[in-house]
């Protein structure tokens, strides 16, 4: 069964993945805070509103991940922005998410030096999206 | 890239402030890094308190790095170990000295290793 992209469903079976990962749970042992992702929107992709991925990580676990709106994802301690297409190629391994932030293809706010030291962790939660399946509103036929 | 390693290396000394001591030694000093996958490339040159960062490579660096993302992000896991060098024996370290043996990771003025060291350790986040 494929999960509509960011929807409530998708980030529920993307927590339980992240759960599920031994690697994450070791890359992250130590990591506390939450992290958003805003996916902002792209109506021509038929993604016509920004939305927020709110995850509550801690020690290793997803506590909660949920959809949020824009203003309540700028509120998390960590933010990573892009357009909805950008994320779509990072959750299918085109772009590796470290090089689109350095290249600014995604902005990130919060604390640089934390950020950098759970690099493995990072990785390893865009491999757990690349197990989740997924249905990409631009992938719908009309 | 250009914002983010200065915002990694202003966070990196607000948060250790010894490490001032480093950034003011290497007052006068530029430092290339060359990112080749991302296609970037960018000249550090620090001046008393402040820190210039120019995209691409400028001027005569004292050092210069270049390595593929994947390094570079590597190379800001060196931890410092005793005597404030470097530690090279970890599993980060270890990394980094593969990258070196292979290749993956070139360093122009490695004789020049008390300026290197003050860059690693303005770069650590370990």
């Amino acid at each position: 069964m494929a999960y509509k992209a960011f929807s409530d469903e998708w980030a529920q079976a993307y927590k339980d993945e992240i759960n599920n990962s031994a690697v994450y749970k070791q890359a992250a042992a130590g990591w506390e805070g939450v992290v958003a992702l805003i996916v902002e929107a792209e109506p021509e992709k038929n993604f016509p509103e920004t939305k927020g991925v709110w995850m509550d990580l801690w020690h290793g676990e997803a506590r909660d991940i949920k959809i949020v709106d824009e203003n309540e994802a700028d509120k998390a301690d960590f933010v990573i922005r892009g357009p909805y297409s950008r994320w779509k190629q990072v959750a299918q391994k085109e772009l590796d998410s470290t090089k689109a932030m350095m290249q600014g293809k995604l902005k990130l706010r919060g604390d640089l030096p934390t950020i950098v030291r759970y690099t493995k962790a990072s990785q390893e939660m865009t491999e757990c999206t690349t197990r989740v399946p997924v249905e990409y509103p631009d992938e719908v036929p009309a | 890239m250009a914002s983010m390693l200065a915002g990694l290396i202003t966070a990196n000394v607000e948060q250790n402030p010894e490490r001032w001591e480093d950034f003011h030694k290497l007052s006068g000093t530029s430092v290339t890094i060359e990112v080749p996958d991302i296609e970037e490339a960018l000249t550090l040159t620090f001046a008393g308190d402040d820190l210039v960062v120019r995209n691409g490579k400028q001027g005569r660096p004292a050092v210069s790095i270049k390595a593929d993302s994947d390094v570079v992000m590597a190379l800001n896991l060196v931890s410092t170990g005793p005597m404030g060098m470097p530690n090279y024996f970890n599993a980060a370290g270890r990394d980094v000295v593969k990258a070196l043996a292979t290749g993956k990771l070139k360093i122009g003025g490695m004789w020049r290793v008390d300026t290197l060291n003050r860059v690693t350790r303005l770069f650590s986040v370990a």
